[in-house]
């Protein structure tokens, strides 16, 4: 089941994360400057940026690995330090590094993993089975993961994350070299989670996952989170705009002139192999669009039509795309 | 505690599947005892009956301080220990370690005796052959006790002088003042150790500790590994502490540790005719030693910021202490310094409680270096926990 993009139903309930003025250095590099989010229960909260962004570094000061510099971190009510123990088996980390043991099964790692975060007995063996079903590993389970594929340990890699049941999942880019099938089949687990009630903490410089995913987005850049919001919150401050690319050549700065005096053209302006712009309403402006450059001496030799989104939001806040 | 064994098993059953443990646990303590009897093994079986021969020459006759030397090395000899000449001067005396007759010399001077009890400057001279290191070391340690035994407060010195193998005229005299020397229970520690233990026994026991340092990286540098491969990161997300980590990894290098330990003496005594006495109490020592080294080990774990560079510094400590400890040769003799940074090795308590218990007398025997090694791993651990803690937070 996979929840579209939409606002917030479980607001009111107390956040299972509640992250304040989070801080961390590396020397003079600053990673993450004061960064303050929520995430309730069941929620799935997308943190989004570029390589460097300071995502990472982030999510492992929430999930106690990391130490920060300052600021504040709390899980189901209880503040959380590196020196923190019983809060953390609240939290279900996965690193953005394949962290497995190489020289023991799939079903040894989950196992170990699993005891470590205090189940034993009847229930560990019966999540250890879960997720391996859930992981697509049952086959080979007792294979020693040195033998596993890059995406078979991306999925073991996730399955250990989640295997204790936390309130809280925290995600860093778990669908990097990932097949397509595996990836929608990550995709699937992680919205299903949701839909069973655990809230969850995305990071991924994806667009697509986290629209098909998240039902609140934060954007972060150089450490700062620079917005936050509902999908439908974020485009709304990029005015509700489509973005239209056109491949031209000929009299381009003509062209520009020209159609920024059309009405519902925004913004328009020149790029390395063509003009750029914010129209209204795309569908119905287009042919007097391409009317008014070719008349300027424009050829248009490509049109792209771009509805509202997150790239466009980031693009917007950072005048940078996000693939950069 | 569940948590740790969790990881102790875990670990064990990674050094099973990649044969780390049948190498260190079971290869190892056989090839170097293998190896050892090889290289030694005739000579340990003709060197059991060995005594050093030593000569005296007293030229302050009658002297009632220079008359009881005489006598201790005389009740040394009776024990069958060393063997004792006489010989009417200095020269005769330097003669006859020129030529081999006797291992070393003991000159004592004119007036000795009276200078010692006036509080002068007494010294007795040791002659040696530089070739003989070792005697030398014995003889040096002997004058020194003696000297700092009859009367520690009044005797200013004694000196070693060591022939340079280039002639008399060459001799180089070493100042040892009485102020400089280590206390006398250390000398005693140190000669005990020469005297006590046989040849066979004292290169397989030195190897034992030596190979330890080793042993016990295989366990506690696995945390160095788990850095590097995320894992480490992983179990600090659980709600287990940098500490219980730790313990888990001490735990299997220990438990690895003196099982390869044993095994080694084993072999050793099969191989070689290494002489193990006592054997609860030979035990303990095996056990206090092994825990010794995996603290100072774990202190490299705990501190060093990648895997490679604890393995080499790994090498480093223990071949440095291995040296400093007596692992290879004796250090009895050697300076002050070296008497003083040899006793912060668990190598040097270990062979001294070996040495020790050799004279017979049991567990009271090694209070001593039982609580050494013992106080060793209490403060290496705890400064290692501070450090694992410490590189979690960068
Ligand atoms: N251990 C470290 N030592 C020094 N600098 C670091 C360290 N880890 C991260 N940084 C720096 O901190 C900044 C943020 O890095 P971080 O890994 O948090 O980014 P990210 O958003 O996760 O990027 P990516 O998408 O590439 O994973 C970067 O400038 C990075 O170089
Ligand atoms: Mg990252």
């Amino acid at each position: 089941m996979i929840s579209p993009l939409s606002s917030l139903s479980s607001r009111e309930s107390p956040p299972v994360l509640r992250v304040e003025d989070l801080r961390k250095s590396y020397g003079e590099i600053k990673a993450v400057t004061g960064i303050s989010f929520e995430i309730a229960p069941g929620e799935n909260y997308g943190l989004l940026g570029p390589n460097g962004a300071g995502k990472t570094t982030a999510i492992q000061m929430i999930a106690g690995v990391l130490a920060a510099d300052g600021g504040r971190v709390t899980v189901c009510g209880q503040e959380l330090t590196t020196g923190t123990t019983t809060v953390k088996s609240h939290i279900g980390w996965v690193p953005q590094e394949i962290a497995l043991y190489d020289r023991l099964s799939a079903r040894e790692n989950l196992a170990f993993f699993g005891r470590m975060q205090g189940l034993s007995g009847k229930p560990l063996a019966t999540r250890v089975s879960e997720v391996l079903e859930l992981t697509g590993l049952v086959d080979r389970a007792g294979d020693k993961t040195i033998k596993f594929s890059g995406g078979m340990r991306r999925r073991l890699n996730i399955g250990i994350g989640l295997l204790h049941q936390p309130d809280l999942l925290i995600l860093d880019e778990p669908t990097v070299g990932v097949d397509i099938q595996s990836r929608t089949r990550i995709l699937d687990q992680v919205a299903e989670m949701t839909s069973l009630g655990m809230a969850v903490l995305y990071t991924t410089h994806y667009i697509e996952e986290v629209e098909r995913l998240c039902q609140r987005v934060g954007i972060i850049d150089h450490g700062v989170l620079i917005a936050e919001g509902t999908r439908a919150e974020l485009v709304k401050t990029v005015g509700e705009r489509d973005r239209v690319t056109i491949a031209a050549d000929g009299q381009i700065n003509a062209g520009v002139g020209q159609i920024t005096a059309l009405d519902g053209v925004h913004e328009a302006g020149a790029t390395t192999d063509g003009i750029q712009m914010l129209v209204d309403d795309a569908a119905h402006l287009l042919p007097r669009i391409i009317e008014s450059l070719t008349r300027s001496g424009v050829t248009v030799t490509g049109v792209e039509v771009e509805e509202p989104n997150l790239e466009a939001v980031f693009l917007h806040l950072t005048g940078r795309a996000l693939r950069d | 505690m569940r948590d740790i064994a969790w990881i102790v098993l875990k670990d064990l059953r990674q050094q099973i599947r990649d044969r780390t443990i049948f190498i260190f646990g079971l290869i190892a303590p056989l090839a170097i005892a293998a190896a050892l009897s090889l290289a030694f093994g005739d000579f340990f079986q003709n060197d059991e009956a060995v005594t050093f021969k030593f000569g005296v020459s007293n030229a302050d006759s009658g002297g009632a301080i220079s008359e009881g030397f005489g006598s201790a090395l005389t009740a040394l000899e009776q024990e069958g220990l060393v063997d004792i000449t006489f010989y009417r001067d200095r020269t005769s005396l330097d003669e006859a370690v020129e030529e081999g007759e006797v291992d070393a010399g003991f000159f004592l001077p004119q007036g000795f005796s009276q200078a010692v009890i006036q509080g002068a400057d007494a010294q007795i001279t040791v002659v040696a052959n530089p070739s003989s290191s070792v005697v030398t070391g014995v003889a040096a340690s002997i004058a020194r006790q003696f000297t700092l035994e009859v009367a520690s407060a009044s005797v200013a010195g004694a000196t070693a002088a060591i022939l340079a193998g280039l002639g008399p005229q060459q001799m180089i005299e070493l100042g040892m003042a009485a102020s400089q020397a280590p206390p006398t229970a250390q000398l005693a520690a140190v000669e005990t150790q020469v005297r006590q233990l046989d040849g066979a026994t004292y290169y397989s026991a030195g190897a034992a500790i030596f190979f330890t340092m080793f042993v016990v990286g295989t366990g506690l540098l696995s945390l160095l590994e788990e850095r590097k491969r995320h894992t480490l990161a992983r179990l600090l997300s659980t709600p287990i502490t940098p500490g219980r980590i730790l313990a888990a990894k001490f735990i299997l290098s220990f438990v690895v540790g003196v099982g390869s330990v044993g095994l080694f003496m084993v072999f050793s005594g099969l191989l070689l005719g290494a002489n193990w006495v006592d054997l609860p109490v030979t035990a303990l020592l095996v056990m206090a030693a092994v825990a010794a080294s995996a603290g100072i080990v774990s202190l490299v774990a705990g501190w060093a910021r990648n895997a490679e560079q604890a393995q080499n510094f790994q090498s480093v400590v223990a071949v440095t202490m291995g040296i400093l400890g007596g692992t290879f040769f004796p250090i009895a003799g050697g300076s002050t310094l070296l008497n003083a940074l040899s006793l912060g090795t668990p190598h040097a308590w270990f062979m001294r409680g070996l040495g020790d218990l050799s004279g017979g007398g049991g567990l009271q025997e090694v209070t001593t270096p039982l609580l050494v090694l013992g106080g060793i791993t209490v403060v290496t651990l705890t400064f290692s926990v501070l450090g694992a803690r410490r590189s979690l937070r960068t």
